[in-house]
C-alpha cells in the first residue's frame, strides 16, 4: 500500500513539476538551462516513480536493504518539490530586492 | 565637448577608497571634464563618507546588489548626464589611476568600443590559484562569447556611448564582467585589450573572488536570463 502511494505520488508530483517548469520557462520567470537541469531532474523522479525498482538495485548495490527505496524516492520527490519552489522564489525575490535598490538609490 | 565618468563600484572599501580616489585624473589628454562616481554598494562601514571626503559624487545603494547591480548604476547615470565615455576600475587599490588614460585610449581613438585593462598575471606576482582561475575564466567567456579576451575578468575598462547603449546587462554578481565580454561580442562591439601592470596587495588579494565564486559564476552564465 505504502508502495503503491510512494508510486502514485511520484508520478503526480513529477507531472506536476515538469508542467510548471514549463510553464514557468515560457514566462521567463526561470532561465532556459535552469529549466533545462530541472526538467532532467524531474524526468528522472518520473523514471524512478514508474520503475522503483530501479532505487532497489542501486540501494542493494550500495548494501543497504531493498524496500526502501520507495520511501527513499518518495521523500525525495517532496524535498526536490520544495527545494524548486523555494530556489525559484528566492531568485525572483532577489532580484525584486537588487531592483528596488537600484530605484531607491537614483 | 567630451566628458568621462570614472566610475568605481565599491562594497566596504573604506580603508583603500580615499587613496583609490586620491589617485584618479582630473584632467586627461583629449577630455574637456572628467568626473569620479562611486557607487556605495550597500557598504557596512564608512565607504560612501571616505568617498564624499574625497570629492567624488556618491551614488548609495541600500542593500549589496553586487559588481553587476553596481556597475549598472554607473551606466545608468553616465547614460543620464551623458558623459561620451565610462571608466570602470576595482576600488581595491588593484589598478592604478595613471593607467587611465593607455586603458581609454582605444576608445577615444575610435579603435574600440570595450577597451579592457588585461593584468599581467605572473608568478610570484600573483598566487597560482588566482593564475589557473582567471585563465579558466577566459576559456569558459570565449565559449560563451566566441572571441578570446586575455583578461575577461578584469573590471578596469573603458566603453564608449555606443556600447553603453548597446549593452543590455542583466546579472547581478561578479559574472558581470563575463556577462559585459559575451554582449559586447555578440552585438559586434570591438573589444581591445591593453596591458596594465596590477597591484596584489594583502588587502587586494582579500577582497578578490574565490574558487567557489567562479562556480557561481559559471552557473549563473548558464542559466541567466
Amino acid at each position: 500500500m505504502i508502495i503503491l502511494f510512494g508510486r502514485i505520488l511520484g508520478v503526480v508530483a513529477g507531472t506536476i513539476a515538469i508542467l510548471q517548469i514549463a510553464t514557468d520557462a515560457r514566462r521567463r520567470r526561470i532561465g532556459s538551462l535552469l529549466a533545462i537541469i530541472w526538467l532532467c531532474i524531474w524526468g528522472l523522479v518520473l523514471l524512478l516513480a514508474l520503475f522503483p525498482t530501479m532505487l532497489d538495485e542501486v540501494i542493494k548495490a550500495t548494501g543497504g536493504r531493498t524496500g526502501l527505496g520507495t520511501v527513499f524516492g518518495t521523500a525525495m520527490v517532496l524535498v526536490l518539490f520544495l527545494l524548486y519552489k523555494q530556489s525559484q522564489r528566492v531568485e525572483t525575490l532577489n532580484t525584486k530586492i537588487n531592483k528596488l535598490s537600484q530605484n531607491l538609490s537614483r | 565637448m567630451k566628458r568621462l565618468l570614472i566610475a568605481i563600484p565599491a562594497y566596504n572599501e573604506e580603508p583603500v577608497l580615499g587613496a583609490v580616489i586620491g589617485s584618479l585624473p582630473c584632467q586627461l589628454t583629449d577630455i574637456d571634464e572628467v568626473c569620479h562616481l562611486v557607487v556605495d554598494d550597500g557598504s557596512d562601514d564608512a565607504t560612501a563618507a571616505v568617498a564624499k571626503d574625497s570629492g567624488a559624487i556618491v551614488i548609495s545603494h541600500p542593500v549589496n546588489t553586487g559588481l553587476g547591480g553596481a556597475t549598472r548604476t554607473a551606466f545608468a547615470y553616465a547614460r543620464e548626464q551623458q558623459f561620451d565615455f565610462v571608466v570602470t576600475l576595482d576600488a581595491d587599490g588593484q589598478h592604478r589611476g595613471e593607467d587611465i588614460e593607455r586603458v581609454l585610449w582605444p576608445v577615444l581613438a575610435g579603435e574600440a568600443d570595450l577597451a579592457i585593462g588585461q593584468r599581467q598575471l605572473r608568478l610570484g606576482q600573483a598566487p597560482l590559484r588566482r593564475i589557473l582561475g582567471n585563465r579558466l575564466m577566459n576559456i569558459l567567456t570565449a565559449g560563451f562569447a566566441h572571441q578570446y579576451v586575455r583578461d575577461s575578468q578584469s573590471g578596469f575598462r573603458a566603453f564608449n556611448l555606443a556600447a553603453l547603449h548597446q549593452l543590455d546587462l542583466r546579472l547581478w554578481g561578479m559574472e558581470h564582467n563575463s556577462e559585459t565580454v559575451i554582449q559586447a561580442s555578440r552585438a559586434g562591439l570591438r573589444v581591445a585589450s591593453v596591458p596594465i601592470p596590477s597591484i596584489y596587495s594583502s588587502y587586494s588579494l582579500k577582497k578578490g573572488q574565490t574558487s567557489l565564486n567562479g562556480l557561481s559564476i559559471i552557473y549563473r552564465l548558464m542559466t541567466r536570463r
